[in-house]
Formats: structure tokens, sequence, C-alpha cells
């Protein structure tokens, strides 16, 4: 157990956290996925071409990031044995009551579209291969081996029909997560009509960042060849939703400095005593100024390919640690000044233990497990095809 | 084999994950559970009030006490702690059971009684309250011996 | 055998859906026609008298002893403000004030003025810490009191975030959200609340607001009482008799 600091007076039952590192974890996840999922919709619905060699993979990694969406929050339930009642006897009142349905829902929509997107390549390698292999890829297509023209023609409608509905859902999914933190009234550093927006931008900016790296890391160490062009696209649309996610993270910094509020002096306190690092450095700072600069240089300047996808990496990755920051900030800076307005406490994951930094990682890393073993099954990525059609 | 074969195994799929959800849902609900009223303050299962309604008291009152100990009840009851209830200095019934017998006695000293009387700046004035306990007896104008409490002088159960 | 036929419909008939959107119709009506139309009867009102509160402790004892309340928990606690001469406010609650406060180290003649204020569970009329629990384990009961279903909670702490009070803290035996019942269980067996009980000045008072020649209904009348963060709109039910402005 760390010391925790506490200055000021706090309320007696103010003096731990209850929202650990698990409770940032969640968002993080689940903004992955909204990410993930705008990026195959860009190419699926909104048909930006450039974006084909990303499309299954986007798709299948917000599959994967969803499976883990909830997990941090059964590591942190007093109850994780009746975590089903928010299924059960849902309230929905509470923002956090429609988690249980959303998340089953786009669940469902993902799924399904992965299904409808890979299913041509279920039904080859049902036909072409043997044995167990053979009656997993039956099983997959559900004994169903059709692939007639006028069937994979309807597939193809279907597919975009679920893309379009997946926006909506994984706005809806993510906007969610920030509604439920700034629809509390009790809590001055959250209770913000904005936070769903900023939730559901650094949403978006995080999953393209994470996919970027992902797939540049696949193309360094498999024979995979790096389509430049989609790299470009991806920055391009990287700078564009970050430019509106720091612009509105900033507005509301600004809204609160401007109006202080009888909580800013003890908000603001908290964030120069506590934050200090992760907010005004981290969050504003390097991670937010360094990104926007430097990508509007990659969009916008010429330069050879290797340097611009250079530089989009770097970009990439502090645009991972700024959302990062910003979940952290968010939810821990919330319950580390008392609601007696007088007092900061401090907070300190554990290495160890149900709701440290350990499982915290192992939690993060899982997604990138089931897409090793998804691509096991099934190509993520599709050299031959893609090669073939063009 | 029809186009939409198998967009009605998967709607077939769906179909019965949603009956075995539905059926896991009704088994699981406590019977007792729904709207008592409003839906946003009263969604609960109706059970749990009683539930806790039936939780044993520790404390039991002054009446309680008298039972058995009537002539410290009535003292204490027509003198200056008449506000008091026998629980507040002795503890709670609880640890004085039929069972235990555990005598409920306060530590004769000083400090249960400074607990409330210690001059303090947040206390009302008009309470009555002596800064310490010697500088008390000397303002008395009595001798400090060793051995005195509060109740050397004054009766707990009728102390003024 | 109206219990059977509904038992009957129930598991014959619902699918997640149709569990969701029957659930939703009926929480669109409560919800917009605003909380406060078809919210419990608020029959109980507490009433907590700062100006003769002598800062004892015994009622965060009795709480502790009466609910079982967990070290370094509170369901109540006593905090004493000292408000200085120069303008500047120092609070503090040592062990939520169960063992009592030692004098204050400032000047007596620093001090402009020093109070008592013990807190609890304000029962709120429009408690948001219900509004936001997932699961329906936090409630309001047909009286008026705000109580947990420690068999029902999963224990997320939602409703921990939500309180403007603090009220509630997470049981580290239970692992369920707990807070101040106002005694409920004593309540309904005809007793006052453990903290009222051994309160040695009188300055906790809890009683029926119908009740016309009770002390609460008459303080209620006679006094003009302040409440907690009224701005939150959760229309407190624990009342203060001379509440500063210093405190929150």
């Amino acid at each position: 157990m760390h010391e925790i600091v506490t200055s000021g007076f706090l309320f007696p039952n103010d003096l731990h956290a209850h929202w650990s590192v698990m409770i940032v974890l969640y968002p993080y996840i689940t903004g992955l996925v909204a990410g993930a999922f705008i990026v195959s919709s860009l190419y699926h619905v909104f048909g930006i071409k450039e974006l084909k060699p990303v499309a299954r993979f986007s798709l299948v990694a917000a599959f994967a990031f969803l499976l883990f969406a909830c997990t941090p929050l059964l590591f942190h339930l007093g109850h994780p044995e009746r975590a089903l009642n928010i299924m059960l006897t849902p309230k929905f009142t509470s923002a956090m009551s429609g988690f249980g349905y959303i998340y089953s829902f786009y669940l469902v929509i993902v799924l399904l579209e992965i299904w409808f997107v890979y299913r041509p390549e279920i039904i080859r390698r049902a036909r072409e291969t043997q044995g167990p292999l053979k009656a997993l890829y039956w099983c997959l297509a559900l004994g169903s081996l059709n692939d007639t023209e006028a069937a994979l023609a309807l597939d193809h409608k279907i597919i975009k029909v679920l893309a379009a509905i997946g926006i909506p859902a994984a706005c809806i999914l993510h906007g969610y997560v920030g509604f439920l933190f700034g629809s509390l009234k009790s809590n001055p550093w959250w209770s913000s009509p904005l936070m769903p927006v900023i939730f559901l931008l650094s949403a978006i900016v995080s999953g393209i960042s994470i996919l970027i790296i992902s797939y540049w890391l696949v193309c360094r160490f498999t024979s995979l060849k790096l389509d430049t062009a989609c790299l470009t696209v991806m920055f391009k649309y990287l700078w564009a939703f970050f430019i509106l996610d720091v612009a509105l993270e900033g507005l509301e910094l600004l809204t609160h400095i401007y109006e202080s509020h009888e909580e800013w002096h003890i908000v603001s306190r908290m964030l120069s005593e506590r934050l200090g690092f992760s907010f005004y450095i981290l969050q504003l700072g390097i991670c937010s100024v360094i990104p926007l600069i430097v990508l509007g240089f990659v969009v916008l300047k010429k330069m050879p390919d290797t340097i611009r996808i250079r530089l989009g990496l770097i970009c990439s990755a502090l645009i991972l640690v700024q959302v990062l920051a910003m979940r952290w900030n968010v939810i821990v800076g919330g319950q580390l000044f008392s609601k007696s307005l007088r007092g900061l406490t401090s907070y300190t994951p554990g290495i160890l233990g149900r709701e440290g930094l350990l499982i915290a990682l192992v939690l993060f890393v899982m997604p990138f497990v089931v897409m090793y073993v998804f691509n096991l099954i099934l190509p993520l990525f599709n050299k031959e095809t893609e090669t073939q059609q063009q | 084999m029809k186009t939409y074969d198998h967009i009605i195994r998967f709607t077939l799929l769906i179909i019965v994950a949603i009956i075995g959800f539905s059926i896991v849902r009704a088994y699981m609900v406590p019977d007792s559970f729904g709207m008592q009223g409003s839906y946003t303050y009263a969604y609960y299962r109706a059970e749990s009030a009683d539930e806790q309604a039936a939780l044993p008291p520790a404390y039991q009152g002054t009446e309680h006490c008298a039972d058995c100990h009537a002539p410290q009840a009535s003292m204490l009851q027509a003198n200056a702690h008449a506000q008091l209830d026998c629980e507040s200095c002795h503890g709670s019934f609880k640890a004085h059971n039929n069972n235990t017998k555990d005598r409920m006695a306060v530590g004769d000293t000083v400090d249960a009684c400074m607990l409330c009387h210690a001059d303090l700046r947040a206390r009302p004035a008009q309470f009555p309250q002596i800064e310490s306990f010697a500088a008390h007896v000397a303002q008395q104008g009595d001798e400090l011996l060793p051995g005195m409490t509060c109740a050397t002088c004054h009766d707990p159960h009728a102390p003024m | 055998m109206k219990h059977d036929r509904r038992e009957f419909i129930r598991k014959a008939g619902w699918t997640f859906i149709g569990s969701g959107l029957y659930i939703n119709l009926f929480s669109v009506g409560s919800t917009l026609a605003g909380p406060g139309s078809c919210a419990p009867q608020n029959l109980f009102a507490f009433i907590v008298d700062t100006e003769t509160c002598i800062g004892c402790g015994k009622c965060v004892a009795a709480c502790r002893t009466e609910n079982s309340v967990p070290a370094d928990n509170f369901r109540t606690w006593v905090e004493r403000y000292t408000i200085l001469n120069n303008g500047s406010v120092e609070v503090d609650s040592p062990h939520g004030g169960e063992l009592g406060f030692a004098p204050v180290s400032f000047n007596k003649t620093d001090i402009q003025k020093s109070f008592f204020v013990p807190k609890l569970c304000n029962h709120c009329r429009k408690p948001n810490c219900v509004q936001v629990c997932p699961v329906g384990a936090t409630y309001v009961s047909p009286e008026g009191f705000v109580l947990v279903d420690e068999k029902r909670c999963i224990g997320c702490s939602y409703c921990m975030q939500a309180c403007p009070y603090s009220a509630r803290f997470m049981n580290p035996v239970t692992h369920v959200a707990d807070k101040c019942t106002w005694c409920y269980h004593r309540i309904r067996q005809g007793k006052t609340a453990a903290c009222v009980q051994v309160c040695p000045v009188g300055a906790r008072l809890l009683g029926r607001v119908d009740d016309e020649n009770g002390p609460v209904a008459r303080l209620l009348k006679a006094r003009r009482l302040q409440v907690l963060k009224p701005e939150t709109g959760n229309e407190p039910m624990v009342f203060y008799i001379g509440l500063a402005k210093e405190v929150h």
C-alpha cells in the first residue's frame, strides 16, 4: 500500500479514490474500440478507398478491444459476481446502466460485420482445408457455404448497413462513457456537457493512433508491404480529429478558469499540486502541442515518405499518451479533492493486486493476443486477394 | 440454396441467445424486485427494506435500563444530566445482555467527563467547561489529592 | 392467484429488448414528469443544532457500535470550524470526532468564532446517489429513507461519486456501498436513531414531519433552517440550526 498524502481538510470518507487505474483503463480501451471502428467505417460507409489495407484489421481490432473493454470493471467491482445485475435489473436513470445493453448491442454489430466481411474467406477455407480445420471453418460459416454472387451482393449491402449503424453505436458507446462523468453534478471537475464530446473525440484519435502504430509494426516485422497512401490518409484524419479534440479540451479548461466558480480554487490547486506533470506537461503540453504542429507538417508539407512516416508515428505515439493522460487526469483528478472543497488527497496505483498496474497492463495487452489468434484463423491483412484485385 | 440462407441462420442464433437470456433473467431476478413507487427512486427489491428493519438494535434507551436500575435512572432524570441517556456514558446495552452480564461501569476517570466538559472554543459559551481538572480543583479552593476524580465531588447521576 | 399469473407472464414473455423497452416506457414517464412528482413521501426529517453541539463525539461512537461501522469509515462525523479574524477558515475532524477534540493551537484573540457541525446522510428528497445506481440497489424506502440493498449492490462506487456530501463509503467487509440509514431499523422498531439517543445536549433530532406536536415538526415551523449544498437540487432532509456560510 502506498501512503496517502493529504493536505487541508477532507471529509473522512474522501480519503481514498474509489475509482482506480482500472476505471482509467476502461474508457481508454473503450475509446480504442470507437476509434478503430470509425476507421473501418470510413472505408465501408464513406468509401475512403485508401484505407482498404486496414479496413479488415481495424474492424477486428475494434472487436478485440471490445472483448476486453469491460474486464477492468470486473477487477474493480466490489462484487464482480453480481456484474450481470446491470442487465438483469438495469435502472435506466443511471448513466451506467445502459452499459450492458449498449455494449452487447455494439458487440453483436461488430461481430456480424466481421462475419459478413470474412464470409467469402471462411467459405473458401471450409472448402480447401481438411479435418478439424474444415470443421472449424464450417462452424464459423454456421454451416452455410453460400457464396453465390447474389448472396455476396446481399452481404455487401448488409455490411454497409451494419457499418452505418455502427457509427452512431460507437459514438453512443463512447459518448455515454463521457456522460457517465459529465453528468455528475457533485463533481465540479467532471460535471460538464462537453465531457461526452471530449471523450468521443479523444476516443477517435486514440483509435486511429493505435491502428497506425499497429499497422506499421505488423509491416515492419512481417512480409506485409506498408501502404504509404493508407498511412497518409490516416495521418490526415488523425490531425483533423485531434485539432477538434484539443480545442475542446482547451475550451473546457478556459471556461473553468474564466468562470472561477466557488469550486475552482480547489480544482486548480488539485491540478497544479497533484497533476502538474500529467495534466499541464503531458496532456496540455508535450503530447498536444507537438502532434498538433508536427502532424500539420506531415499532412501539408512535401517531404520524403520515410520522414513523413517517422514523424507521423511519433505523433501517433504521443497522442496515445495524451489520451491516456487525459483519462487519468479526468478520472483520478476528479477524486483527488474532497467534496469539502478544502483538502486534497493522493492516489498511487499499486503494482500487484487486483487493481494494480500489472493486471492493467495484462488487460491492455490481451486484445493484441486476441488479434494474433484471430490472425491464425483468418488473416487480418489479405495479401493475395488484394494484389489480385489490383 | 437460397440467397439469404446464411442470414436466417445467424438470425436464429441471435433469437436463441435472446430467449436464453430472458430465461436466465426470469429466474435470477428476485420476485419482490420492481417499482415500488417512482422508477427513479423506488425501483428495488422490496424485501430489502424489511430485512433491514429487522436488524437488532444495540442501544436500548434509559427506559429499558430502568427495568433493573430504577434508582439510578430516576436520579439521572431528576438532575442536571437529565438530557443524558444511560448509554451515553455507559455504552450500548448490547455489551450487557443476559448472557454475558458484562458490567458497563464507566472508567472512573477524569477523561470520561472531560470529553464533554473540557474547555473548547467551539463549544457554546454557556455550556459548563473547565480548563483542566487541576485548575478546576484549585479554583474551587480544594487541595488536589492523589486518587481524586470528578466523582469525588460530583455524583455523575446528579452532578450539581 | 394473481401472483402466479404475473410470474407466468414474466417467465414466459420477457425478451431483453422487450424488458428494456418496458422499463424505459415507465421510466420516461417518471423522469420527464420530474423526479419529485412521484417521489416517495418524506415522512421524516433530521434536525441538527450546531449552536448546542459540544463536539463530544458520542454520536460517532454510538453509530459505529449500533451499525458495525468499520474503522476509518464514517456514517456520521463531527467537524470543527475555527474561523480566524483574518478570514481564514480551519476545519478539522480527527477520527471523525469520535474521540472528541483537543483545544486548537490558535491564539484565543485571533479566533473570530468556532463551532461544531455534525454530518450524516441527508436522506435527500431527490437523492442523486439513488438516481445513478445502475442496478436498483439503493432506493428511497416508503418512509423516505435512502437505503442500500447489500444483496444487490455490485460495488461500483458510482453512488459515492454522486453524493455531494461524501456520506457514502465502500464497506471493506461487505464490499458494498454503505451509509447512514438514520437507523432505519430502530425507527421501524419504535426507537430513535442511536446518535440522537446518546447526544448529551439534544443537538440531534429525528422525527416525523407530520406529527404536529413532535419536536421536529415544531422546529420546522418555528425556526429558519438551512441545508447543506442546496444548489445540488437534491433537497436534503437534514436541516441545520445556525449553519455558517463556511460549511460545505
